[in-house]
């Protein structure tokens, strides 16, 4: 879905209309409900939260601004709704895991074509920074080491947070890094870093890119 | 054209997604129901107070039978006190006449019709209501004017004349206390509509939808407290036309950002804090917003 369709079934949401809401919720079911399960772990909390998060969106329609950008929009809503349901089942360990706190942004030039030049040529672009440099080595590496294919499942769950929540927003919803960054509120050097790494962990697993 | 991964990443999470529409449509059901009780609440809390405020405002009298039943009763004491007091005026006279010689009679009669006068006042001024001097002088007026008259006649008459002073009294007295307890009650009923208001706003505050304003709002300022350094939020909003600064503590936010408190800065107000995103670490970054459902006082 467009940010242009989006923005108009918001409007018609704000005015009651619950097609609206269901043409939303057709587009970004799964989405929703597979980054929630990515945070939650559990089935039954990811259905809860995602039922919850759709029905908050069509409450606060009439305060969507259009031309934010709907998908950091959405993930931003579902980010924040995770880590309140987190806190108050006392699970804020969890919270710390999938979403690092901004340690340093040393690697924020990395830039987006970069990145996907390195991973897709199997290669590294140019980086200026020693440590992404052996992180990038690390990719390679990894992405020698192929394991054979395994399952979907079985290859998700190779890789750590925040790296399925990276993967999903990049495969399922197609978001940019930026995008990514702002949503999770992580620097987007870690967002960069991250999806290398789960990509080489992927390849292993027999997934080509 | 997509890589095998994004195809299958695509196919794997579609397939492996519950259908949770029905639970959406009862959540949104089930929240426009709690939406219309609590207008409704309101709605009907405002009219109870309007009812009041007219109540109070109206001239017309209320009959209220609980004040009716009172004052008979009052009025049943005196006139017994009255009647006591001149069936013994009344005795002694008569006792007085026997003893005295014929020729005493008829300097006794003025006599006892003037202790008449007398005993009616004492009666009166036994009785609480009897406050205007000016009806005992009309009553004195009377008896003295009838005192020529034979003292058991005076006799006959008095409690008669007593009991219509009283009612006259009491009429009147039950007119000032009608009104004042009409007003005092319209008083009552529209504070007691007030405190049902407030209950019910109470009840309803953080489930209301009626939203008087949004405000986004960051941190301003960094102040040193006991437990360390801590941010304040600085908060400008305005509510029913009045404006409202205030800076408000980063506990605070936090307990805002759990549920719905009252902000007790130039005033009191109900509000819902809705966290938008942002982390502990992230508050400069991501403003919460609140929501000013009512303003208190």
């Amino acid at each position: 879905m467009e940010d242009k369709e989006f923005d108009l079934c918001m409007n018609r949401m704000a005015d009651g209309d619950k097609d609206a809401l269901k043409a939303i919720y057709e587009n970004y079911r799964a989405y929703i409900y597979h980054f929630l399960l990515g945070i939650l772990k559990s089935k039954e909390d990811a259905e809860d939260v995602a039922s919850e998060f759709f029905i908050r969106l069509y409450k606060n329609a009439s305060k969507y601004k259009p031309g934010s950008g709907h998908k950091t929009y959405i993930t931003t809503i579902a980010r924040n709704m995770a880590i309140d349901f987190l806190r108050s089942k006392g699970r804020e360990s969890l919270i710390e895991d999938i979403f690092p706190q901004k340690s340093d942004d040393s690697d924020v030039y990395i830039t987006e074509d970069m990145i996907t030049a390195g991973t897709t040529a199997g290669g590294m672009g140019v980086m200026a920074d020693e440590g992404a440099a052996e992180d990038a080595a690390s990719a390679d590496v990894t992405a020698n080491e192929a394991i054979g294919k395994v399952t979907m499942e079985e290859a998700l769950s190779k890789l750590k947070p925040p790296e399925p929540q990276i993967i999903h927003m990049k495969f399922a919803l197609d978001m940019t890094f930026a995008e990514i960054a702002e949503a999770l509120k992580i620097p987007m050097g870690t967002v960069t870093w991250k999806y290398r790494e789960a990509i080489g962990k992927l390849r292993r697993c027999g997934y080509a890119f | 054209m997509p890589s095998d991964f994004e195809r299958e990443y695509k196919e794997y999470i579609e397939s492996t997604t519950p259908d949770f529409w029905d639970k959406i449509e009862a959540g949104i059901a089930e929240e426009t129901t709690a939406e219309v009780k609590t207008v409704t609440a309101v709605e009907t809390s405002a009219e109870v107070e309007s009812d009041a405020q007219s109540y109070v405002n109206q001239d017309k009298k209320v009959i209220k039978w609980g004040v009716v039943a009172k004052r008979i009763g009052q009025f049943a004491a005196v006139a017994a006190i009255a009647f006591i007091s001149f069936g013994l005026v009344s005795m002694l006279a008569k006792g007085g006449m026997k003893s005295a010689s014929p020729a005493m009679s008829d300097s006794a009669a003025p006599a006892a019709a003037a202790e008449a006068p007398a005993a009616d006042t004492a009666a009166y001024d036994s009785e609480p209501m009897a406050e205007a001097a000016y009806e005992a002088e009309e009553v004195d007026a009377v008896m003295e004017a009838e005192a020529p008259a034979a003292a058991e006649e005076t006799a006959d008459e008095a409690p008669a004349l007593n009991a219509e002073v009283n009612s006259v009294q009491f009429a009147d007295s039950d007119n000032k206390k009608n009104l004042m307890g009409e007003t005092y009650s319209g008083a009552a009923k529209a504070a007691d509509s007030e405190s049902a208001a407030e209950a019910a706003l109470d009840e309803n505050v953080y489930n209301s939808v009626t939203l008087v304003e949004m405000i986004e709002f960051s941190p301003t300022e960094r102040v040193n407290s006991a437990s360390g350094d801590q941010y304040k939020f600085g908060l400008t909003f305005t509510a029913d036309g009045v404006e409202v600064n205030c800076l408000i503590t980063e506990a605070e936010v936090k307990a805002f950002a759990e549920e719905g408190v009252s902000l007790t800065t130039d005033g009191v107000y109900n509000i819902y804090v809705e966290r938008r995103g942002g982390d502990e670490q992230g508050l400069t970054e991501y403003p919460y917003v609140l929501k000013v459902i009512d303003k208190v006082d």
